[in-house]
């Protein structure tokens, strides 16, 4: 968590992977057999800000047995130490896979090159941002990837082809207990009220990245006037 | 992190001592030791390792776990610390002490580099 000079909403704690997921209890075991229910091929569908890649983040390392990740930008990294699948999670050991993790970007909605040559049967396919692919591509995809026998997860902004996982939404309770986590180490920013939170939450229409976002020059500016 | 000059300017020799407190020597498995700078703000992250010494089990328990060590470098001439509202760049010492049933125990001591800049 941050400390007293950092800003809490900085990229840097509220970037996906950041920030620990918040949800009912058992969600992650709920999730696994909806999945392994419609044969490890399903969605995780929500709007902007809704928490599709944070879930991502938060879900796949615990199912991934080695992973080979490109991010947004193009950076490609692998880690071959995941850990062995918590059996909280599922009592099935065929839930563990090796995984090929694909965050998507607009301009790859016609070019992107999937690195088929990683995904043997049973392996996992993440595709976070598929509605950024055209439909064409996302045919091809679903498709070559049922063929080959590999596992599919994807985030989406609307229902797809697969079966919807979960609906993701960011409810106002929600958004307090991150905020409250956020700025459990800050004095200045713990003084954020929840009602101001909650016009912002529908000003944006649930998104909450972009809440996060305006609260972090809400921070900054709170400190320019304590300069001063 | 005991001591630790807070603002240094480039070329300077950053001196620091450390120690481990409330840890059981059974439990610990190595310890890192970066000197190191990182951006913060709205937009991606970027880091950038000065100094990295790793020390194994078998160095960390030829003495005792709360006798300060000492570790010294020279600093770079960049980057600067910086104070924007958008960006922020940050030195600091970082100690990652990781445990041998798989924990990670993490503390940052930040310091200066330079005089302190911020946006106007």
């Amino acid at each position: 968590m941050s400390d007293s000079t950092s800003n809490p909403f900085s990229t840097r704690f509220v970037a996906p992977g950041k920030l620990e997921w918040i949800g009912p209890e058992g969600f992650f075991v709920d999730l696994c057999a909806r999945w392994e229910a419609c044969k490890f091929r399903g969605a995780i569908v929500g709007p902007h800000g809704s928490g599709k890649s944070t879930l991502l983040e938060n879900f796949v390392p615990m199912i991934a047995s080695s992973m080979w990740r490109r991010d947004a930008a193009g950076n490609e990294s692998s880690d071959q130490t995941a850990s062995p699948v918590p059996s909280s999670l599922s009592s099935s050991s065929s839930l563990s896979s090796s995984c090929v993790w694909l965050q998507l970007r607009k301009a790859e909605s016609r070019s992107l090159i999937i690195p088929w040559r990683r995904l043997t049967g049973g392996s996992l396919l993440v595709l976070d941002g598929y509605e950024q692919l055209s439909r064409f591509k996302r045919a091809f995809v679903i498709c070559k990837s049922w063929q080959r026998g590999v596992r599919l997860l994807m985030t989406s902004h609307r229902a797809t082809a697969l079966k919807t996982l979960c609906k993701l939404s960011v409810s106002e309770s929600l958004a307090v207990e991150v905020v409250r986590r956020l700025t459990m180490n800050n004095e200045v920013e713990s003084a954020i009220d929840v009602e101001n939170l909650q016009q912002r939450l529908q000003h944006h229409r649930g998104n909450l990245r972009d809440v996060l976002m305006d609260l972090y020059d809400e921070v900054e500016n709170r400190r320019v006037v304590q300069r001063k | 992190m005991l001591s630790l000059q807070d603002g240094l300017v480039p070329g300077e020799e950053l001196e620091f001592e450390y120690a481990l407190h409330r840890v059981s020597p059974e439990l610990v498995d190595s310890l890192e030791v970066s000197v190191m700078w990182y951006t913060e703000g709205k937009g991606g992250e970027d880091i950038g390792v000065h100094l990295f010494k790793r020390i194994g089990r078998e160095e960390l328990m030829a003495g005792a776990l709360d006798q300060p060590r000492r570790l010294s470098c020279e600093l770079p001439a960049s980057p600067l610390s910086f104070e924007g509202r958008l960006l922020k760049i940050r030195w600091c010492v970082r100690l990652r002490l990781f445990l041998r049933d798989g924990r990670e125990l993490s503390a940052d001591r930040l310091f200066y580099l330079g005089h302190m800049t911020t946006d106007l």
